[in-house]
């Protein structure tokens, strides 16, 4: 292997695992703090895709501005989710939420094959050119992507050090103690959902000018977003971090080696490290449905 | 009467957890709330901070009914609790446990006056604040509960077993403690299954028993009752 | 009180949000008219759904010919086939009924989702039409899983037109099946591009497809035809059909320097994110994308540039830069008329419906035996919204009744981010190709000797048998 070959493929991999991280650390988070197991989540990446195409490409926006956009628009959007769905499911336990969610995503995921059909919104690439560092060339769109998500969990890593932030890891840990500290769980509840939400939202807009939109992408990452988690170990935002690149690296190398059987691989690894370690690299075991 | 309870009736599905209790706290003293396993202290002091809801009877504080308030509003109102069993979060620091405990603060400048005042109460914690709670000793981790709780302020600071699992030097240290903020005007509410320092330091006391009170009276005649001897203070220290 | 203001105000919000979800799916459906929301996935649910809502003004007694489809409604080719097949029926109930002999019927079709290549699916559906529903006539069958759904019709005498990417409908012991719309004799088209290619300087071929059964066929053929015409074909690649990042794919093939790269069932979102991560590679050559679109074209386009895909040789389905045939123009008219929008998915697809169509009015009879003793002995190519479609003979499997179809295609090139029409592919040049990609010529020969040459719609055509 060539190290132009391998960096590439190095590159392709911290590239996907960056938007797994996204995706799989707002899925977490709203696991952790509300015990929401959120299977709408995907879909917040696909509409977060479709808004900056939105933005971008038929309104013509800077990129920038797109990507704020879908920030914003997907927050809200799960902060309306909250008041207008988690909220009143909360209180019947684990499993009501969840198909709650199951059904929200299936609405949102028919909506939008009947808005957009089976069609794909493509936006054009924001650096289209290539990096070329002492023979070997690498994609500078891809960087960008990488760039972006590594800002977003900058932030993010701020954010949960705010009093708010403190407060929903207060919450995820122990929810009466965190009442009793004069948390307003609600508040905490609807933060969470905005944040969770927006992740995966800003996930969408860094990933549309590399991988175009389509109305499906909203599944086929929330499956790796559970596997993500599950390595990384449920309600651990550094597990999910951790756990996205190094998913989204073997992924790439094996399938430079196992082509199609790449995603067998992934789930054998995941097997053998849920074996060993059932909470995974640095979480807890799953939270116990229905309490 | 600062805090008063009402003949309260509460229940964990079918079950009966406490069947008529009423309690009353004057300003300024210290209440305990005494009784064997299951009796139903817990479940008295998590109705008052309102995270589990009463069936039937009222809570009332400063003359206002606060038994269908969420739990945050009772915090603001001055209620605060230091939960059974400490229950800090162990994953945060404990300077991030302190900010919990002030969460209904607005500033920062009041949060770090807090701070600055438990860290005089509790001299121990100084070089602690950056630790991870989960890193503290039992005593230590009392302590920061403790201090915790009183960072919001309370008129009423509820108290569930804070000897629970402290060598008897701890437990000395402790009841030094609930003097000590008794002393800085702060009314306590305190459980406890250890009889005897409880009864040395209150001036009250309640006896519960399968969610019932069956006795109350002042702290000093109720250490001299032949049943509460018997069933509570022989063979303990 | 406090509390029911709240609950209130929750509530209004949540009605709210339920309205925005109703006008989102409203906007949809405005763009492509009231039967687009009617149709699309209103009858999903596991199992068969038969529609009945035809025409209106029937009565009991008024005779019905009820055709049926076995469609997966999961698919956009599902559910614009079924959307052709209502516009079929309607146009004959409009204009009266459709006459038969003596007798006028009124045309009700019936839809049975069938999944995607779901064998439990495929059973409840056709068990459904067959032994429920009384259907005689299951035509364009999509999805379904032909061994599955054959063991139903054939020994209730049910006529089945349908597709199926393996040889299960073509067997000679069948007596009921056709299949009308095939891949079998379908090698024209990559045949043609990879001589075009070749001529471009094209040396070596890579081959990718998804690891589906399809895909695994596909690249074989693919593969085939690109010995045949003369390439150095690499090793295919393959990769996992729910794949959404195509950069280690594309970091692959680049890897293997290839000439060329074909894609085989790789279509919309997906091929547009492979060519572009293809594009990211830095590697450059001829790219065979299967089937494309005009929207697909134009979102590549958006997303490549250009440059990266000029002189691209791709296949069609759409007829309308294309197609002079009147008939065919009227159809084209009348669907947009009916549906307000355009999609080219199920033109290709819905062929065997002309293929029934023509055995109908040929033989003015609706007993499914008469229609099939016409069908296996058909001599003549039938017009599709895709050019001529035509049944063969199958000698290689022994099966000398024509039950297999070589249909219509279109080929293009991509100048200047557009899509140029080159030329139809001739049904001979479709059957010839084929026979000489997979080296059957002798197998053929023998079979045209003693039944002799078959005819051929009239089209220019690039092969003769002399060719082979
Ligand atoms: N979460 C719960 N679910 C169901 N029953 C409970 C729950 N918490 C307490 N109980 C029951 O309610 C009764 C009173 O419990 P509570 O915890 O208030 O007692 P306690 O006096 O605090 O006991 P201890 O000295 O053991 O702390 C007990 O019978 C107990 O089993
Ligand atoms: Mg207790």
């Amino acid at each position: 292997m060539t190290l132009q070959l391998f960096l590439q493929i190095l590159v392709n991999g911290l590239m996907i695992g960056a938007i797994y991280a996204l995706v799989a650390s707002g899925f977490t988070l709203i696991l952790g703090v509300l015990q929401v197991f959120n299977f709408a989540q995907g879909q917040f990446y696909m509409l977060g895709a479709f808004a900056t195409y939105a933005v971008a490409s038929v309104l013509g926006a800077p990129y920038v501005v797109a990507i704020l956009a879908a920030l914003a628009a997907m927050a809200l959007l799960g902060i309306l989710v909250y008041f207008s769905i988690i909220k009143w499911t909360l209180r019947y336990g684990f499993f009501h939420t969840m198909l709650a969610t199951v059904a929200f995503g299936t609405i949102v995921g028919q909506a939008a094959v009947l808005k957009f059909g089976y069609s794909t919104a493509v936006v054009a690439a924001v650096v289209d050119k290539t990096l070329a560092l002492g023979g070997v060339s690498l994609n500078s769109g891809k960087l960008l992507v990488l760039a972006g998500a590594l800002v977003v969990m900058g932030l993010l890593y701020w954010f949960m050090r705010t009093k708010i932030g403190v407060a929903m890891q207060a919450c995820a840990e122990n929810r009466e103690v965190a009442c009793l500290q004069g948390i307003n769980a609600g508040k905490v509840f609807w933060v969470t959902m905005a944040v969770g939400c927006a992740l995966c939202g800003v996930a969408g807009a860094l990933v549309v000018p590399v991988l175009s939109a389509s109305t499906n992408m909203g599944q086929l990452i929330f499956l790796k977003a559970i596997i993500v988690v599950l390595v990384g170990g449920t309600g651990s935002m550094a597990g999910a971090l951790l756990a996205a690149f190094l998913v989204g690296i073997v992924e790439s190398f094996a399938f430079q080696y196992v082509e199609s059987f790449a995603p067998l691989v992934i789930f054998a690894l995941v097997a053998i490290l849920i074996y060993f370690r059932p909470g995974g690299l640095l979480g807890k075991p799953l939270p116990i449905p229905g309490q | 009467m600062l805090l008063q309870v009402k003949d309260l009736w509460v229940h964990y599905g079918r079950a009966e957890a406490l069947k008529g209790v009423s309690i009353d706290v004057p300003e300024g003293s210290i209440v305990t709330l005494l009784g064997a396993n299951g009796a139903g202290k817990t479940t008295t002091l998590r109705t008052i901070s309102g995270v589990k809801r009463a069936t039937s009877g009222e809570i009332w504080f400063e003359g206002s009914r606060i038994d269908s308030l969420p739990p945050h509003e009772i915090v603001r109102r001055g209620i605060a609790q230091v939960p059974e069993g400490r229950q800090l979060f162990l994953s945060l620091t404990v300077k991030q446990n302190l900010l919990m405990g002030a969460f209904l603060l607005k500033k920062k400048s009041e949060f770090m006056h807090k701070v600055e005042e438990m860290t005089e109460h509790f001299p121990n914690l100084k070089e602690r604040l950056g630790n991870r709670a989960s890193d503290l000793s039992g005593g230590e981790q009392q302590m920061v509960a403790v201090a915790r709780a009183l960072m919001s302020n309370p008129r009423v600071l509820l108290m569930d077993e804070p000897s629970l699992g402290l060598s008897p030097i701890m437990v000395k240290e402790v009841a030094e403690i609930i003097k000590s903020v008794n002393s800085m005007g702060v009314t306590v509410v305190l459980v406890e299954q250890n009889a005897r320092m409880a009864l040395r330091l209150a001036d009250t006391a309640y006896v519960l028993e399968v969610g019932r009170v069956v006795l109350s009276d002042r702290a000093g005649a109720l250490a001299q009752d032949e049943r509460v001897k018997a069933a509570y203070l022989g063979g303990r220290c | 009180m406090r509390l029911g203001k709240r609950r209130l105000g929750t509530l209004v919000l949540g009605v709210l949000f339920l309205a925005l979800i109703a006008g989102l799916v409203a906007c949809g459906g405005e763009k492509s008219t009231e039967s687009t929301t009617g149709t699309t996935q209103s009858s999903g649910g596991a199992g068969a759904t038969g529609t009945s809502a035809a025409g209106g003004s029937g009565s009991a007694d008024e005779p019905v010919l009820r055709v049926g489809a076995l469609l997966s409604l999961d698919s956009i080719q599902g559910v614009e086939m079924k959307k052709w097949l209502q516009l079929f029926a309607k146009l004959y109930n409009d204009a009266g009924g459709w006459k038969i002999g003596e007798t006028t019927y009124r045309v009700e079709p019936m839809f049975y989702d069938v999944g995607m290549w779901d064998a439990t699916k495929s059973r409840s559906a056709v068990e459904k039409a067959v032994l429920q529903d009384k259907v005689k006539y299951l035509v364009c069958n999509w999805g379904d899983i032909p061994a599955e759904t054959l063991s139903v019709t054939e020994p209730n005498k049910v006529l089945w037109l349908g597709l199926d990417f393996v040889d299960d409908s073509v067997k000679p012991t069948l007596n009921y099946a056709v299949r009308a719309q095939g891949l079998f004799f379908a090698q024209g088209l990559f045949y043609y591009i990879c001589q075009d290619y070749i001529k471009q300087g094209a040396k070596s071929v890579l081959v990718v497809c998804p690891d589906t059964q399809q895909g695994h066929v596909g690249a074989q053929l693919v593969g085939a035809t690109a010995t045949t015409a003369g390439m150095q074909v690499l090793d295919p690649i393959f990769f996992s059909a729910d794949t959404a990042d195509f950069s280690p794919i594309a970091t692959k093939i680049a890897s293997q320097k290839p000439d060329a790269v074909f894609f085989s069932y790789v279509a919309g979102a997906s091929l547009i994110n492979a060519i572009g991560a293809l594009k990211d590679t830095g590697w450059k050559g001829f790219i065979l994308p299967g089937e494309l679109d005009g929207e697909t074209l134009n979102n590549l386009v958006a997303k490549v540039g250009k440059e990266y895909v000029e002189g691209m040789e791709t296949g069609s389905y759409d007829p309308r830069p294309v197609e002079k045939d009147p008939q065919t123009l009227n159809y084209i008219d009348a669907y947009q008329q009916q549906y307000g929008d355009w999609h080219s998915e199920g033109c290709f697809w819905i062929g065997p419906w002309f293929i029934f169509e023509d055995a109908i009015n040929a033989t003015q009879s609706t007993d499914v035996d008469t229609l099939v003793a016409y069908l296996t002995s058909s001599k003549k190519g039938v017009r599709t919204l895709t050019g001529y479609s035509q049944l063969f003979a199958r000698p290689d499997l022994q099966n000398y009744k024509t039950v297999d179809s070589a249909p219509g295609h279109y080929i293009g090139v991509v100048r200047d981010g557009k899509f140029e029409y080159l030329e139809t592919i001739a049904c001979k040049d479709q059957y010839l190709s084929s026979i000489k990609v997979y080296g059957l010529k002798d197998v053929y020969q023998k079979y045209w000797d003693e039944y002799g040459y078959p005819e051929f719609p009239d089209q220019p055509a690039r092969l003769d048998f002399s060719d082979l």
